[in-house]
């Protein structure tokens, strides 16, 4: 591409146009431009070099050391070989307004950090505006976190590959931009209902269930005995703006956990969102990305059942057969939807966008505190600040009995969140495993927008994000007598609610300081 | 940045020990498998969804036939209990398990009186806490569970001293996984007295077997190392000489985390040494924080023909920071030969170094 700013392209393709005759100037079109990469980011690590090669017919490059543990359950869950690769798959779209692009990636989760130095290798003269990289939240590839080694005490994340993903992305984003063509978008919104068969009390027939119901759910959702979740089944189709109109992209965004394959399995893949792509790929042409959003607390297949058009008979939990079944309803649910739509789509989308950087979360958290200071986790740096500034260094401030366990110092976590709109279309981007409840009130800030797109897990991977009221401080308080070993003597006990949403949480400041830039945001854009 | 956001996921800290399973079950029950694909019936509660005549709405569960309480009142005989969670427990029929049970109607998502009545009882285990009573592990372990239970009897001022000895004591056994709970155990700071003289040199011990596994032994000198004992930084040196292949970058990672001087050069030892990954693994561990006089090393590292090691030194120079670090990927970014490692460079110091902008 020219390294002239791309205004200037414009003006000059407008002026110039005339005199260029049968000369194509697609790029320098006025509208809608867009364009696709794709990366394969499946970790091979030496030993899996030979199963990887077996698996899809082709040797694979050596991208992770050995072990790759899997992401997403309990520590120490190696891979022993693969069903189906990790993908980058990015979008860029370019138009009046602004140069967006939103690379998903089949991985657990991506730090800021990371996403700061894919920023940083995205080349300057890409022009890219927004760039956002999402992690689908799948529980069957590398660990990128660092959290599910050996055991809690070791890291299973391998540097080299983030340096891998990094390098890929950037260069998948390169890519789009350098084969930006003129096209058309248009959405579709569908509905969940009737996904899952209602077989069991958790499953409410949306394809989705709730495993994680906490204090108030069920005041709020009582016909589901407390059970939320976000059946929206949002998609964004992108089109060539010449006959025959062959799709460049779809977009689904829905809100589950891709984790169908659950614990036991051992083979990296990207869960059922792998049948989605194929099958739309397979009906509508074009590559297929799969995002994930509002799908905290716990939203997934896990609990639910699914008709298996070939047995009659709901296809077994914790299968191949039921994340293909899965995956294949929910593509065949947008591609219906999509079959529907006349118009063509909008060639002259507007687009806006706006983020907040960084958001200073308050962590208040003592067992974070704890496995920072101990290093258990594997940090990048100094992780907290305070009054913006990096803080680095231990303290014992808990009360006694805790009064003796170190604790990372310094106020805040870092992250960012950011919002932008193509068209009749609107996108929040969270760095969390959002609530839907929370999900419902940005939706209803999108004033004007016909299709809502959450995009979770966007350019960050904070944890959940609960309503504050339904907030339970039990743990937090009681960590000084948990941590000790002396829970009967926390002044909450035995009414200590540690159940991993709270234990595994920045803190109740999360959703207010979240939503305290978010709202604002959608406010601007709206 | 937030690297440790991943641990704000929605995962468990790690396996729950044993200890931790006694304490949060009001049942536990030694038990055969009966049925591993069993279900409990229910009537239905809402339409089915699917225009099709369906089975009676039902929920997985397991059959099993208790043998032993342990803790808590049940009375011996078949028991249907429910799996509930991010993932659950396998089971095969036939095998004798321990398992760890709380009531379902204190679990908020099953707390549907059909279930309840149904099937009152819902499993703690979660993902791979299954715990097998096989062969003289399982007896230990079956033993393990026994004395927790006793312990939890105790005064609670006597608690906290009994638990430790015994936490100290499944460390030293035989047993690997019993060892690999102590040490979470011990990690969760279920001891928090310093450690003895004598049980230091029992932990010692166990770090300096080489029969024991390496995780284990990586896991027990961090939580030495964290806790200030002494002589840590020289079984880190030893560990670090004596782990081979991927045992040594899992090593460095974690040896990373411990900075002294002897630490620093056994990295730098292994940076500069002939294995590729471990050489990766330890320039990125000297980025961990303390190890300021890496800073040359990992400059020479940025020469090396390996882009993966060149990479691997940058990220160590962005995490280490401060001016001389900065000074070396601002040269980097500049001069050095290989486009690719510029870029990386410049990626680098946007990201760590954002005020330097100006300057490259």
């Amino acid at each position: 591409m020219s390294n002239l700013p791309r205004s200037a392209l414009v003006i000059l393709c407008v002026l110039a146009a005339p005199m260029l005759g049968g000369l194509q100037c697609t790029e320098l079109e006025p509208g809608l431009r867009a364009g696709t990469c794709i990366r394969d980011i499946t970790p091979v690590s030496p030993s899996l070099a030979a199963a990887y090669q077996t698996a899809f017919g082709q040797p694979g490059v050596v991208n992770h050391s050995d072990p790759v543990y899997l992401a997403g359950f309990g520590n120490n869950r190696r891979a022993t070989g693969y069903h189906d690769r990790l993908w980058a798959r990015g979008t860029v779209l370019d138009g009046p307004g602004g140069r967006i692009a939103i690379v998903a990636l089949d991985l657990v989760g991506y730090s800021n950090a990371e996403v700061e130095t894919i920023r940083g290798l995205v080349a300057a003269e890409s022009e890219v505006d927004y760039l956002v990289v999402h992690s689908t939240h799948q529980h069957e590839g590398p660990d990128t976190l660092g959290i599910w080694g050996a055991n809690p005490l070791i890291s299973g994340l391998d540097f080299g590959y983030l340096d891998f993903v990094n390098e890929a992305v950037a260069s998948c984003v390169d890519e789009a931009v350098q084969n930006l063509e003129i096209a058309r978008v248009r959405y579709a919104t569908a509905f969940g209902e009737g996904l899952s068969m209602g077989l069991d009390p958790e499953d409410d027939g949306l394809g989705v269930a709730d495993t994680k119901v906490l204090a108030g759910d069920s005041l709020l959702s009582p016909a589901t005995a407390g059970r939320i979740v976000d059946p929206l089944l949002t998609a964004m189709q992108i089109r060539k703006r010449s006959h025959p109109f062959e799709t460049m992209a779809t977009l689904v965004n829905f809100a589950s956990h891709p984790e169908s394959m659950g614990s036991g399995n051992t083979l990296v893949t990207s869960d059922f969102p792998h049948y989605v792509r194929e099958r739309i790929e397979a009906q509508l042409g074009g590559m297929a990305i799969w995002v994930s959003g509002d799908l905290g607390v716990l939203q997934g297949p896990l609990h639910i059942d699914v008709l298996d058009p070939n047995t009659g008979q709901a296809a077994v939990r914790r299968s191949f057969r039921f994340a293909e079944v899965h995956g294949t309803q929910l593509a065949d649910r947008v591609v219906e939807k999509l079959a529907g739509l006349t118009p063509l789509g909008d060639s002259t989308p507007e687009i806006s966008f706006a983020t907040v950087k960084p958001v200073a979360v308050p962590l208040a958290n003592p067992f974070f505190r704890l496995f920072i200071a101990v290093g258990v986790l594997n940090t990048r740096s100094t992780t907290l600040y305070t009054d913006g500034l990096p803080v680095s260094g231990l303290d014992h401030p808990l009360p006694p009995p805790g009064d003796w366990i170190p604790q990372a110092i310094g106020e805040d976590l870092h992250t960012e969140v950011g919002a932008f709109r193509i068209g009749e279309a609107s996108f929040g981007v969270l760095p969390t495993e959002l609530d839907p409840q929370i999900g419902n009130v940005y939706r209803a800030e999108m004033q004007g927008a016909a299709h809502k797109f959450l995009i979770g897990l966007g350019n960050d991977e904070i944890g959940y994000q609960l309503p504050s009221s339904k907030w339970d401080n039990s743990c937090h308080a009681c960590a000084s007598y948990i941590v000790a070993d002396a829970e009967d003597q926390c002044p909450f006990y035995p009414n200590i609610d540690c159940n991993t949403v709270f234990e595994n949480n920045v803190g109740q400041e999360v959703d207010p300081t979240i939503s305290g830039e978010m709202i604002p945001l959608l406010r601007q854009l709206h | 940045m937030l690297a440790a956001g991943g641990a704000m996921a929605h995962v468990e800290r790690g396996h729950a020990t044993l200890s931790e399973l006694v304490r949060q079950a009001h049942v536990v029950v030694r038990a055969r498998v009966v049925d591993a694909n069993a279900a409990v019936a229910l009537p239905a509660l809402h339409p089915p969804t699917v225009a099709i005549e369906l089975p009676a709405l039902r929920r997985p569960a397991i059959l099993v036939e208790v043998a032993e309480v342990l803790k808590g009142d049940l009375p011996k005989g078949r028991l249907h209990f429910l799996q509930h969670g991010h993932g659950v427990a396998s089971y095969r029929a036939a095998e004798e398990v321990l398992i760890f049970l709380t009531p379902t109607k204190a679990v908020r998502e099953l707390a549907d009186p059909r279930l309840v009545e149904a099937a009152p009882w819902t499993s703690l285990q979660q993902h791979d806490d299954r715990i097998l009573l096989v062969g003289s592990g399982g007896a230990a372990t079956l033993a393990a569970a026994r004395r927790y239970v006793a312990l939890a009897g105790l005064p609670p001022d006597e608690r906290p001293k009994a638990r430790a000895d015994f936490t100290i004591e499944l460390m030293t056994a035989a047993d690997e996984r019993l060892a690999s709970m102590a040490l979470l155990d011990l990690t969760r700071s279920a001891v928090n007295e310093p450690l003895s003289q004598r049980d230091r040199d029992r932990l010692l011990a166990r770090i300096d077997a080489p029969t024991a596994l390496m995780d284990f032994r990586v896991g027990l000198l961090s939580e030495l190392s964290r806790r200030g004992e002494p002589a840590t930084d020289s079984r880190w040196v030893m560990v670090l000489k004596e782990a081979k292949g991927a045992d040594r970058s899992v090593v460095c990672r974690a040896a990373g985390h411990f900075p002294s001087q002897k630490v620093t050069a056994a990295l730098v030892e292994i940076l500069e040494g002939e294995e590729t990954e471990s050489a990766r693994a330890a320039a990125v561990a000297l980025g961990g924080g303390g190890h300021a006089h890496a800073v040359p090393a990992l400059a020479d590292a940025l020469t090396a023909s390996d882009v993966g090691l060149r990479n691997a030194a940058i990220r160590g120079l962005g995490r280490i920071g401060g001016k001389s670090a900065r000074r070396v990927l601002l040269e980097a970014a500049s001069a050095h030969t290989d486009p690719t490692t510029r870029r990386r460079a410049s990626a680098e110091l946007a990201a760590r170094f954002p005020e330097s902008g100006e300057e490259r």
